[in-house]
């Protein structure tokens, strides 16, 4: 039985209960969105908080103020590119507006940076506001009344728009753009008049669907997305569904970089020379004027850094480095007590191991040298190695010069050293012998950093590093003698990872 | 566990609330972003982006006013914003507007049916009706909403009707016919 009613009560009442349960996979989405958000408020603080006052040091310490303080010219660089884009989005927007309603195409232009742009290209846009009014009563007084009265034309357009996809409509984007700059020309040379023009084209349309001139085909590609009776939400939804969705995974996809890219990770591994500065001695002030040749060892480990801003970035990390190095000349004496068993010439320093109490050593400068033949000084003459090995775990700022495919930074911090390795050799005509190890090495110590670092980019998210490295030791040893300031510089090597 | 303390859990960021929270409203909630989008998977999307705000917002929410009305306003809300910007510009006259009643039984048409052709509705015209027909605003607010004039509503509205009764009636028209 049926009786007339309101169609909207007919909706309502069948849509009153209306329920449906969504897909199980939006629950999952909804979730990692979540997820997302809370991770980066919950890492972020702490984080912030721990590294604040490290950092605040560090850029003291390597007087990086100045370069901060430019890093901001990193930002109106963006923004200044960000207002470009826009600037060619509010183009084609001021065309486009009533052609297309693209979401993310009116989205940006209802940003406030467009206004501020609107001064900017205000030619342009006066340009173009000119030809879109001519463009808007055209359409909506002639064209498109027409149209809509003649069911033939609708049809073909339809027929026409049915292919559609997001190759079409950005073609027709970028035709409409020329369309636009056809346009301008013609108001420049003011040849034709912007009414003729698009009287002209207009007529063309509407008599002459099919005719292959290119102001009627752009007059056309304008046309037809604009006119709602055609209904082409209805024809292009899947097209429009998949650029709105295009854009938003792609515009996810860039949150996610921002976040994500923050982290690096790098591998490393580097020879180390070890060396002094002045002239001094660790082991005996005996040995201050000895020469010391150091040694090149490997330091191997990893890092992480965290980007504070695009150019400022804060590491660290862990790596096993060993450090060597030998005084030359010294004398080394087994079982002669008698000869100058002195105080003076206890190594106080090394504690020696049992069977080595034995062993003296004495600096060839302690001596005459011509009162010893060549033939045994060459015996009897061999060197003290020491041999040092620390877990370190810096703490550095890194600061980037250039961001081309060949990096240039700056980096300098701290770091801990952990002692884990501590003995000391006795070297004699090509023999190694362990005689014990140093006292004077503190279990913990500190090194001041200095680097540069240049990396290589591979792809995206790989680059090869190379990094000079100065490190100075703070206090790694006590009770040195003379002028011992000890460093080792490293050039460390690897690749590291952006996440 | 109340509702209350649901929202209470939620505002505390619990995973198992939220999960909850969502088991109660999402059907409910996913209808309307069937009624007010183009089609299952922007509705989808919609339902997705609304719950986000949902338990971003679940802290300003301050137990004025029924929670379920809170998330509908924000479930339409988000799909407006979807939609902001792709309203039509045909203004009709009001003198043309048709009789608006139909006659025709609750049983001759299903729910999916009415549910395809509002879907299928030019995005203004489906955000005015459902507004309006459905979700009971006043021009008023939906000129608000929308930041339009009421007399673009109204026209919009008549419209939507207009398209709505046409495609009911072929449809109809069509199973008469092939009940002959």
């Amino acid at each position: 039985m049926s009786d007339k009613k309101h169609i909207d009560r007919l909706f309502r009442e069948k849509l009153k209960d209306f329920e449906q349960s969504p897909d199980e996979v939006v629950w999952k989405n909804i979730k990692s969105k979540l997820h997302l958000e809370n991770k980066k408020e919950r890492k972020l603080i702490p984080f912030w908080f721990r590294l604040t006052a490290v950092a605040a040091v560090l850029l003291l310490f390597l007087g990086l103020d100045g370069y901060i303080f430019n890093k901001s010219s990193g930002v109106p660089n963006k923004q200044v590119s960000v207002e470009l884009n826009n600037s060619v989005n509010d183009t084609i927007q001021n065309t486009e507006k009533l052609i297309l309603q693209d979401p993310i195409l009116s989205k940006k232009s209802s940003n406030n940076d467009v206004s501020k742009l609107t001064a900017t290209h205000n030619d342009n846009k006066q340009q173009l506001n000119t030809s879109k009014k001519t463009l808007s009563t055209e359409k909506n007084n002639t064209v498109e009344t027409q149209l809509y009265r003649d069911p033939s034309i609708v049809a073909a357009q339809q027929s026409n728009a049915s292919p559609s996809n997001n190759h079409e409509i950005k073609d027709k984007l970028t035709s409409s753009i020329e369309v636009n700059s056809a346009i301008k020309n013609e108001i420049n040379a003011g040849d034709i008049t912007i009414k003729e023009f698009f009287n002209g084209s207009s007529k063309k349309v509407v008599n002459e669907n099919n005719s292959s001139d290119f102001l009627n085909n752009s007059l056309d590609t304008i046309l037809e997305p604009d006119n709602p009776l055609i209904d082409l939400n209805e024809v292009t939804d899947e097209a429009i569904v998949e650029t709105t969705l295009g854009e938003e995974t792609s515009e996810d996809k860039k949150k996610k970089k921002e976040i994500l890219n923050r982290w690096k990770i790098a591998p490393s591994i580097a020879p180390v020379y070890f060396n002094t500065l002045g002239t001094g001695s660790s082991i005996h002030e005996q040995f201050n004027k000895n020469a010391k040749t150091g040694d090149v060892n490997i330091s191997y480990g990893v890092r992480g850094s965290y980007a504070l801003n695009t150019r400022l970035s804060i590491r660290s990390g862990v790596s096993r480095v060993t450090l060597g190095y030998s005084t030359d000349d010294v004398f080394v004496l087994n079982n002669v007590t008698a000869t100058p068993a002195d105080d003076r010439f206890l190594l106080r320093n090394v504690a020696l191991k049992e069977e080595c109490k034995d062993i003296s050593f004495i600096s060839v400068e302690e001596f005459n040298f011509a009162q010893i033949p060549s033939v045994i000084s060459n015996q009897i003459i061999g060197s003290i190695d020491q041999k040092l090995g620390f877990i370190e775990i810096p703490v550095e700022l890194e600061y980037e010069l250039s961001r081309e495919k060949l990096g240039l930074r700056v980096l300098g911090g701290f770091s801990a050293l952990f002692l884990n390795e501590n003995e000391v050799y006795s070297s004699l005509d090509g023999q190694t012998l362990l005689i014990g190890s140093a006292t004077n090495i503190n279990k913990t110590s500190f090194t001041a950093n200095f680097g540069v670092g240049m990396d290589f980019r591979l792809s995206e998210k790989i680059k090869l590093n190379l990094e000079p490295t100065f490190k100075y030791q703070i206090n790694t040893f006590n009770n040195t003698s003379g002028e011992f300031k000890p460093y080792f510089i490293g050039i460390y090597s690897g690749f590291s990872y952006k996440f | 566990m109340s509702l209350d303390q649901l929202i209470q859990k939620c505002k505390q960021n619990d995973t198992k609330a939220q999960s909850e929270l969502y088991k109660l409203y999402s059907s409910k909630l996913f209808a309307l972003c069937l009624k007010y989008c183009r089609n299952r998977v922007e509705a989808e999307d919609n339902l997705q982006d609304s719950f986000v705000t949902v338990f971003k917002k679940i802290s300003q929410y301050k137990y004025k006013g029924s929670f379920e009305g809170w998330l509908k306003r924000i479930t339409i809300n988000t799909a407006l914003q979807r939609y902001r910007n792709k309203g039509v510009f045909e203004i009709i006259n009001e003198e043309h507007i048709e009789d608006t009643s139909i006659d025709i039984d609750n049983d001759e048409v299903s729910l999916d049916f009415l549910l395809a052709i509002i879907q299928k509705l030019p995005d203004r015209y489906r955000m005015v009706f459902n507004l309006y027909a459905l979700d009971g605003y006043s021009h008023k607010e939906i000129a608000a909403m929308l930041d339009i004039t009421t007399g673009t509503t109204k026209s919009n509205l008549a419209r939507a009707r207009m398209i709505l009764k046409d495609k009911i009636i072929t449809y109809k028209a069509s199973l008469n016919s092939q009940l002959l």
